[in-house]
């Protein structure tokens, strides 16, 4: 039966923890989550158990049948040969238009329609974007059909993808160094892996008929200006690429209108002919009526801003260009439109719990979006599709709390449905309202991983600093700065109709500290995993006399890949802005409206960041050589370079010394002093003496999806007393799995050190105790454990709230617990999807339970 | 220093071989350049997969050579 | 020879419709999976030749 949290002795008292829900005292702890859904109706229950998930783990699609499809790659190359001699953006808004002329897709039940390939088990592929990311699923039991045809387009597009056209600019060493993964991520040059902020709001509140209007009046008026006397060349020859924009944006945005309302006519048609259920025959007729008008039209309720929101989103990250994430703040754009539906009634009426069906429809509708991304991609989300996450919360551009019902909606439905994706993000300001924050803990207890928790504060501060380097002083305004969101799991970026993140060359891409660390006791040299020279030589380990030579050493590779990540990205944003324009993105955009400029050359409010992912590795690696070595003097560096090289193998006793040095996560001044250090000086400091092409700087973003795995098992043993092969921290800024043995609140303690201000943001996964969580004192313990992490200015926190009983009956009967789901890091995962290496070591996180001395720091009343 | 033992020291590059890293199970290709590989038949005792890179995916063997796939869940 | 145009999943595209072609129409089947009914609508000419699709059903003749 359910294990209860142990009794505390606190303030004199004795506290005990019976569940909140008494009835859970009889669900064992090994199934409590098959117990906790509750689809709101039965449509969402049919829909889910019909769900066709796209989930991957390890590079491979967990179900038998999905693949790669042909349309997307057939129609672009038709349309590429068919444009050659226009002028680029031109070609693009025609490529764009042909793919759209494609197979449509409408399932029964669905509230939302439409999918972005030729059938719902398959995805699309990206020739022109990576033709190696392509090749992969050539050779791969995913090839799409006829396969011959497939090759034949791949290799049309070798030359002119953007990987073709950005590869010239590196040696064959420095992409051999990037494309393994294991220093540095791939470029997106590579992968193809991308992340945009969609202007949703301009397409909900204007419609596309209208933007067609805004940009045939720019045509005119210059047109008018260049046929004006006296011509002026240094005033007019600019204009030429603007119409060229101008002209892009209205093929695009005609080829969008009759796509969705090819969506109408099918949905009529499969009303007239096919369906013989009376009530849903109605139902498409509505959805026939919907599709009709938007997203030509503006949104005038609910239903219209859900099915706009729906296509955009299919456009601007599968259909137009591949794009991970889910980024928009959904409750501030939709609640206008659950003001007129739920509230007034006026259009579209419907009840709270209509809305709340509604969202779960579009979570279902997440849950079945394939992504045809590279093989590193399908590695690093393990048992998930891919990132989507979606950010509630937060204060409003005025100051007033951002919770609404509709946030309210959003939470409900995620609770209520249980699925890995979307992941939400919950900003979090003490203005925040209670019955809102009582339903992101609801959440969190049900073991969803998510919301995780965003320092409002911190974001909104963030977005004004960035704002101070626009080119075009056009930076956020202090009421903007306020309109962020998460643009993919953890960097804030702002939405609105203008302004946003067009591109992951903008912002995102990783580097791993932990291999920096293996190779630079190696000369620059990586023995363990790809027997080539990584880095620059940077000295024998003879030659650091002093901890600062070992330091200085780091520096110099870390600053070595990250001018080579940022190189890579700009050069992608080179010939992005000539070769992959965006003109649907562009339309939508009021900037590129404005100006005529597409939305891969116009930056307006700079975003750079870059993620170091498995820092803890090599920061608790730096404070154990510093003390065993430079501090205590008890071995040598040669010692420890002969351990390291026979992954520790006869060398017991030295690698439980350097496993049980300080380590991150206990506040510990020894550790974290050297820590905060590294994190400020060398991770941040080298990461902000770079400046992107925003004329921005750069700044780390710490976090680790499931790279900690990949690039764990691409390193070898390291001085923190880590194996070869063995998994690397698990996020930003978290404590190294099993080491963090203080409680809670010295992770809080240690994880405040560091100084916000100078990262972009950090990753900090937290798994705390199911009986405590799930107690009728778990509300007010995790209410004041959160105001003391906003208190300590923390930037972020996600919790994982699973037993291990539970996990260990999962890995032996599968098939009996797919409602189970956890916290990887980043994003949530179905655990059963996830390899045994990654499920292993979810467990082996330590599960914070709370003392006295816990309650006593926050301040608990119980 | 004691010399360094190669990671990779039973893997040989045989063009044409009829038993390349493409087909063995242990096998599976590169993150990003599928003519490259990463070879998973390195477990650790902790029950870690310690991997080694494969330069030519599609011409290089060993002795360990087994034809198949292993499922996701048995490597990363 | 059969042609698209009198197979039973052929619907003319409406004269007023954004993508209208004179002689074009939607194809639509239904196709049904282990996981439920979907349909499919692909834009086809009347006039193509249709003795090779698997999914070719004559229209009655009224």
């Amino acid at each position: 039966m359910a294990k209860r949290a142990e009794n505390v002795q606190y303030r004199g008292k004795v506290v005990e923890f019976p569940f909140d829900n008494p009835a859970e005292e009889n669900v064992p702890d090994e199934s409590l989550h098959e117990h906790l859904a509750r689809p709101t109706t039965e449509r969402t229950k049919r829909l889910k158990a019909r769900c066709r998930w796209k989930h991957a783990a390890a590079g491979e699609f967990v179900e038998d049948n999905v693949k790669g499809g042909i349309e997307r790659m057939r129609l672009i190359t038709e349309a590429h040969k068919q444009s050659d001699g226009k002028p680029e953006i031109i070609r693009r808004a025609l490529g764009l238009a042909n793919i759209l002329t494609g197979t449509i897709v409408l399932q029964e039940d669905e509230l939302i329609v439409g999918y972005h390939a030729e059938n719902p088990n398959w995805i699309p592929l990206y020739p022109e974007l990576s033709y190696m990311a392509v090749q992969d699923y050539i050779q791969s039991k995913y090839a799409p059909q006829p396969v011959e045809e497939a090759k034949e387009i791949n290799n049309y597009w070798t030359k002119h993808s953007l990987q073709g056209h950005c590869q010239p600019y590196f040696t064959q060493e420095e992409l051999s160094q990037m494309y393994q993964v294991s220093t540095m991520e791939a470029p997106s040059f590579a992968s193809g892996y991308n992340s945009i902020v969609p202007p949703y709001e301009t397409v909900l509140e204007d419609g596309l008929l209208k933007r067609i209007e805004l940009a045939e009046q720019h045509i005119r008026e210059a047109r008018t200006q260049i046929a004006a006397p006296y011509w002026n060349a240094d005033e007019r020859l600019q204009l030429l690429s603007k119409i060229d924009c101008w002209e892009a944006m209205i093929i695009a945005d005609k080829a969008v209108i009759s796509w969705a309302r090819r969506h109408a006519r099918m949905c009529k048609l499969v009303a007239e002919h096919f369906e013989t259920d009376a009530q849903r025959k109605e139902e498409l007729l509505m959805i026939a009526d919907i599709c009709q008008r938007v997203p030509a039209e503006p949104c005038k309720g609910l239903r219209d801003g859900m099915q706009a929101k729906w296509f955009t989103y299919l456009l601007c990250h599968a259909i137009d260009r591949y794009a991970s994430g889910y980024a928009h703040k959904e409750d501030k754009l939709l609640f206008p439109y659950y003001q007129i539906s739920v509230t007034e009634k006026s259009f579209q009426p419907m009840t709270h719990q209509d809305a709340v069906e509604l969202v779960e429809c579009e979570r279902l509708k997440v849950s079945e979006h394939g992504a045809g991304k590279s093989r590193g991609y399908r590695e690093i989300f393990p048992g998930s599709n891919d990132l989507f996450i979606l950010t509630v919360g937060g204060l409003n551009s005025d100051g007033t709390d951002g919770c609404n019902d509709m946030t309210d909606a959003i939470l409900e439905a995620a609770r209520n449905i249980r699925t890995t994706e979307p992941s939400i993000v919950f900003r979090w300001h003490p203005k925040g309202r209670a019955q809102t924050k009582k339903l992101v803990f609801e959440c969190v207890r049900d073991g969803l991983g998510y919301p995780s928790i965003k320092h409002d504060g911190i974001g909104t501060a963030q977005m004004m600093y960035y704002g101070r380097f626009s080119k075009n002083n056009n930076g956020a305004t202090p009421e903007e700065a306020h309109d962020w969101a998460n643009v993919l799991c953890m960097s804030p970026g702002l939405v609105g109709r203008r302004k946003t993140q067009k591109t992951r060359s903008e912002g995102g891409g990783s580097i791993f500290p932990a291999k920096i660390m293996e190779i630079t006791l190696n000369n620059g040299y990586d023995w363990s995993y790809s027997d080539m020279q990584l880095g620059p030589k940077t000295g024998e380990i003879s030659e650091f006399k002093t901890f600062e030579d070992l330091w200085e050493a780091y520096r110099a590779q870390y600053q070595y890949g990250m001018s080579m990540v940022i190189r890579a990205k700009d050069i992608s944003r080179h010939f992005e802005a000539r070769f992959l324009q965006m003109p649907f993105v562009s339309s939508i955009d009021d900037g590129c409206m404005e100006l005529g400029i597409d939305a891969m050359e116009l930056s307006e409010q700079p975003n750079g960041w870059h993620n170091p992912i498995t820092t803890i590795v090599a920061a608790n690696s730096l404070v154990a050589i510093k003390k065993l070595i430079y501090d205590e003097k008890k071995y040598t560096l040669e010692q420890l370079d002969d351990a390291l090289h026979s992954n520790w193998e006869g060398f017991e006793t030295m690698q439980r010394d350097f496993a049980n040095a300080p380590k991150w996560g206990n506040d510990d001044d020894y550790a974290d002093e050297l820590i905060k250090r590294f994190y400020e000086d060398i991770i941040s400091g080298e990461m902000r003496k770079i400046t992107n092409y925003s004329g921005g700087p750069v700044m780390p973003t710490g976090q680790a999806v499931g790279l900690y795995m990949e690039v764990g098992s691409r390193t070898g043993p390291t001085p923190d007393g880590r194996y070869g092969g063995a998994v690397a921290d698990d996020g930003g800024i978290s404590p190294y799995m099993g080491t963090d043995k203080k409680g809670p609140t010295a992770v809080l303690k240690s994880v405040s050190k560091i100084d916000a201000s100078t990262q972009k943001a950090n990753l900090l996964n937290q798994r705390l105790s199911v009986p405590i969580m799930r107690s009728k004192h778990g509300l007010t313990i995790w209410l004041a454990y959160m105001k003391t992490w906003y208190e300590l200015n923390i930037d972020h926190v996600q919790f994982n709230v699973i037993s291990t009983e539970e996990m260990k009956a999962a890995q032996k009967e599968p098939e009996k617990h797919g409602d189970l789901i956890v916290r990887v890091s980043g994003f949530s995962a179905r655990f059963v999807d996830i390899s045994t290496y990654g499920q292993n070591s979810i467990m082996a996180r330590t599960e914070q339970t709370f003392g006295a001395e816990d309650y006593e720091f926050l301040g608990v009343n119980l | 220093m004691a010399e360094v033992k190669k990671r990779a020291f039973d893997m040989v590059r045989e063009p044409g071989t009829t038993k390349p890293c493409l087909k063995c199970k242990w096998g599976i290709e590169d993150p990003t350049d599928p003519s490259v590989g990463q070879c998973t038949s390195g477990r650790t005792t902790e029950g870690g997969v310690w991997k080694r890179l494969i330069h030519d995916y599609y011409n290089t063997t060993c002795a360990k050579f087994t034809e198949g796939e292993v499922d996701f869940r048995d490597h990363v | 020879m059969a042609i698209c145009a009198e197979c039973k999943s052929f619907f003319s595209v409406p004269d007023n419709a954004d993508d209208y072609e004179p002689g074009k129409g939607d194809c639509l089947i239904e196709e049904k999976d282990e996981k439920g009914k979907y349909w499919l609508s692909k834009a086809t000419m009347g006039d193509s030749v249709a003795e090779q699709c698997k999914n070719f059903k004559p229209k009655k003749v009224s």
